[in-house]
């Protein structure tokens, strides 16, 4: 099983300064990255994926530091997915999954594995731009599922941002699969009832600092999360736990509907 | 668009590319206006010969550099002439006549003039990718405005060297501008530009598959484990220098870049360990048929220049290409 | 390499003008870059130079001319003093350097308030008419393609010059043409068919109609190449049309290729047959005959 840590990184954007302290996602569990935009959330994944390195501190993936790790080697336990898929060249889907393995040894069960998991098989021969964005979003993801080892790192960037409630629901079980396997999942992602079902842990950033680090069931609920996002926020049962969901009612005007 | 095995692809393009320049080396309208077929032996047919080593030399090296640059730069739009590379190298030559004169010296010629042309090549690459860059990342819409300014500016100054050469100079210049297939060409350049047509093809196939992972955003580019920045540099110089062996073989040359790579991807798909090569064949095949087409048409005034046969139908080809891909790859 | 604008033909000038245009895509910024570079070189030369050419109470007429062959043509006829404006190619190094015929300054022909502007084109110049219109000066276009067009463009003008107070002009006019008649009825020895090539590097050849095929064909002569104009050809082409003999008019060196189309080469670097002027009616002739005389001695083994 890899580990991933923030051992205390600074790293200067321009706006703010990204100082997250120590933290330590934990492997076989999903950590959930939440907070307002500009923040530092994606600042946090990328530099995990060791895209940005740090002025002092360091992150460690097994001991070692991400960013000075042979891209080959970190390609294999690490799979980064970004915030907006792009894709410069008219692939097919399964092209485009199959990209996840580009450098290794091809293995074409494993991708056919990741267009089952996401849902994509139907779709694995179409043009990756003739998809919806919600469907391209998973065939990023489909990517990521491909890549990465067993029990390695999934980092993923608001990768629920244009998908539909069913493609969101077969992502939240593939994605904790993976983490039920043994890998270290961070995701960032605004949709709090897909935090309230993804989540295992919660790691909350807002500019540039670790506001909250904690298990899911304590932090994403109607006391802690005002607090921590300034919305309001209203609690659902779900078939396993709270769900947490934002009320915008709350910030209207007291007028009869 | 179905799937039918690419490799078989890669043959049709080869195919392809045989019969133009089986159309090149056997067909031929004489001046007076009949069709001659045929092998005209060995005096007529060593310029024959020689047109298909030039032709396919620089079609070659246009093609692969256009799928190249297309791939890297995630845009079906790029391609030498339209980042302004050509046109750079062009200027680099105009600049160079121009010193020549201004000291005295017969103006340079043959490979002589791939120096000239490659510092233009790629300081024209140079200034349009620093132009595009937004955030510090490739922004393709300003990469192909970039481009089309990068290219008039180097346009106009190759008009202005023209203007300031003295009269007798200036002829040499402007029809070398023009772009074309030499009656004899320069052994050296066209011993260069074939070199550079293999090593960028060769690369290019080579590094497929990274090339093809480059496709990705950056990030999720480099998350693959794709070494972006030493890969971009090499592959941009590479192209920068096969444009310039071009340029100092034939001149600049249009559209040929900007259309090999798509006719050879409609047949060989978007793997560039296959339209690489593929993008090279067709290259090769597009710019042996203009040659040939020259050689067929005659508008009353003798031979067509080379430049006017591929600007009308590059020309058209790039305007319905425009509206196809309208946003980007949807097609 | 033989120079191909070393020529100042119209025609070709014209035409390749028009297929450049064709060829170069992105050409409207590159025009407008150009003409603002060009406005700022030619502005550096030309404040010292218009003090010497205040109209003085000599001259009566000014011309401008946009021809290199039109200027010579008017040299030739007595006109060498009026001339107060040129093109690069003009030989006339008192006159101001105005442009070209489709580069010319407007600003600076009408600066030096011509009498009379002399063109050569197949097309009107809306342009040049009104700059011409507001100083009183009147622009004669011509188009030179073959003798007759310059033997006939003679006599007007000369007239022109006459009434601009060039005395003399007329007469020269009349001289001119006496000589050229006289020139022109030696015939030459070479009756088999002759190419004639202005470069070789494309080989372009004088076409039927051109005026080297008019004063060669006066003589006796047959030209190789049938198709009108200027054609540019191919080596291929050159090769196949086996003429008797290939002369190559200007300088630079010849293609060893070309031995394969004619035993016989003759290079002559004759300036009076690259340009259709006056010079060309009277001084062509002889250089046609000096050609005549090479191929007579290349042909017994000389």
């Amino acid at each position: 099983m890899t580990t991933l840590r923030f051992r205390s990184p600074v790293i200067p954007r321009g706006a703010f300064t990204l100082t997250p302290g120590e933290v330590a996602p934990a492997a076989g569990r999903v950590t959930v990255l939440i907070g307002p935009n500009g923040g530092g959330k994606t600042t946090a994944l990328r530099a995990a994926a060791g895209m940005l390195v740090p002025e002092q501190g360091a992150i460690l993936l097994d001991g070692a530091p991400v960013h000075s790790m042979p891209a080959a080697e970190r390609a294999a336990r690490m799979a980064l997915v970004a915030q907006r898929p792009e894709v410069g060249a008219p692939f097919s889907v399964r092209q485009v999954v199959a990209l996840g393995r580009v450098l290794r040894p091809s293995a074409p069960d494993r991708i056919e594995h990741a267009l089952v998991r996401t849902g994509l098989a139907a779709l694995a021969d179409r043009p990756f731009h003739a998809l919806s964005g919600g469907q391209q979003q998973r065939v990023a993801v489909a990517r990521a599922l491909a890549q990465h080892e067993p029990g390695g790192v999934l980092l993923l960037d608001e990768a629920f941002a244009a998908v539909d409630p069913p493609e969101a629901a077969a992502l939240v079980r593939e994605i904790r699969a993976e983490a039920a396997a043994g890998a270290t999942v961070l995701a960032a992602t605004h949709d709090l009832s897909v935090a309230s079902a993804l989540a295992d842990d919660v790691w909350c950033i807002a500019g540039g600092r670790t506001t909250a680090f904690g298990l899911s069931r304590e932090l994403l609920t109607r006391q802690s999360l005002p607090s921590l996002l300034g919305i309001a926020v209203a609690e659902a049962h779900g078939a396993r736990g709270t769900i947490a969901v934002a009320d915008y009612g709350a910030i209207l005007p007291d007028t009869p509907r | 668009m179905m799937q039918r095995r690419p490799i078989v692809g890669l043959a049709l393009v080869a195919a392809a590319t045989g019969m133009a320049v089986a159309a090149r080396l056997l067909v031929v309208r004489t001046l007076d206006g009949s069709l001659l077929m045929g092998w005209p032996g060995p005096t007529l047919g060593q310029f024959r010969v020689d047109a298909v080593l030039v032709a396919c030399s620089a079609g070659a090296a246009l093609g692969a550099s256009g799928a190249i640059l297309q791939t890297l730069l995630r845009n079906p739009l790029a391609s030498p002439f339209v980042l302004g590379v050509t046109s750079g190298a062009g200027a680099g030559v105009a600049f160079a006549s121009l010193a020549a004169a201004m000291a005295g010296i017969a103006a340079p010629t043959g490979a002589a003039l791939g120096v000239p042309a490659l510092a233009g090549a790629l300081a024209a690459l140079g200034c349009v990718l620093l132009l595009s860059r937004r955030h510090g990342a490739l922004d393709p819409v300003t990469l192909i405005l970039g481009g089309v300014i990068v290219g008039a500016i180097a346009s106009a100054g190759s008009t202005v060297a023209e203007s300031l050469l003295p009269p007798e100079r200036r002829g040499l210049l402007t029809g070398w501008l023009f772009g074309r297939i030499p009656d004899v060409p320069d052994a050296g350049a066209l011993a260069a530009c074939a070199a550079a047509a293999l090593a960028l093809t060769g690369l290019g196939t080579a590094w497929g598959n990274r090339l093809d992972g480059a496709a990705l955003s950056d990030d999720e580019a480099r998350s693959i484990g794709i070494a972006l920045g030493p890969m971009r540099t090499a592959m941009f110089i590479g192209c920068g220098v096969a444009t310039a062996a071009t340029v100092a073989l034939c001149g600049p040359i249009a559209f040929v870049g900007l259309l090999a790579p798509h006719c050879a991807r409609a047949l060989v798909g978007a793997r560039n360990r296959l339209l690489v090569p593929g993008a090279a064949l067709a290259g090769a095949g597009l710019l042996t048929a203009a040659d040939a087409l020259r050689q067929w048409i005659d508008v009353g005034g003798g031979r067509l220049p080379l430049g006017a046969v591929t600007a009308v139908f590059g020309g058209v080809a790039f305007l319905v290409l425009l509206r196809r891909t309208a946003a980007g790859w949807m097609s | 390499m033989v120079s191909v604008s070393g020529i100042r033909h119209s025609g070709v000038r014209v035409r390749f003008r028009s297929i450049r245009t064709v060829a170069r895509m992105p050409s409207i910024l590159a025009s407008l870059a150009t003409a603002v570079l060009l406005a700022v070189t030619s502005a550096c030369g030309r404040a010292p130079a218009e003090a010497a050419h205040a109209p003085g109470a000599g001259s009566a007429t000014h011309i401008v001319s946009l021809s290199p062959a039109l200027t010579r043509t008017v040299c030739m006829l007595g006109g060498q003093g009026a001339v107060v404006g040129r093109t690069p190619w003009c030989e006339a190094p008192d006159a101001v350097v105005v442009g070209t015929l489709e580069d010319r300054d407007l600003e600076a022909i009408a600066a030096l308030r011509p009498t009379l502007i002399l063109r050569q084109s197949r097309t009107a110049d809306p342009a040049l008419e009104t700059v011409a219109a507001s100083t009183g000066a009147t622009v004669h276009t011509w188009h030179f393609d073959g003798v007759d067009d310059v033997r006939s463009g003679l006599d007007p003008l000369a007239k022109l010059l006459a009434a601009g107070g060039i005395a003399g002009a007329e007469a020269a006019a009349r001289d001119l043409v006496a000589r050229h008649q006289q020139a022109i009825a030696v015939p030459v020895r070479s009756t088999l068919p002759v190419l004639f090539l202005f470069s070789v590097d494309p080989p372009m050849a004088f076409g039927s109609g051109t005026y080297v095929d008019d004063l060669w064909r006066a003589m006796g002569g047959v030209n190789a190449v049938g198709k009108a104009g200027y054609p540019a050809l191919t080596a291929e082409d050159v090769i196949r049309l086996a003429p008797s003999a290939v002369v190559v008019i200007g300088r630079g060196s010849l293609p060893s290729w070309l031995g394969s189309a004619s035993p016989v080469q003759v290079q002559v670097d004759a300036p009076d047959l690259l340009e259709p002027s006056a010079r060309m009616l009277v001084d062509g002739p002889v250089s046609l005959h000096r050609v005549d005389d090479s191929i007579a001695a290349a042909r017994s083994g000389g």
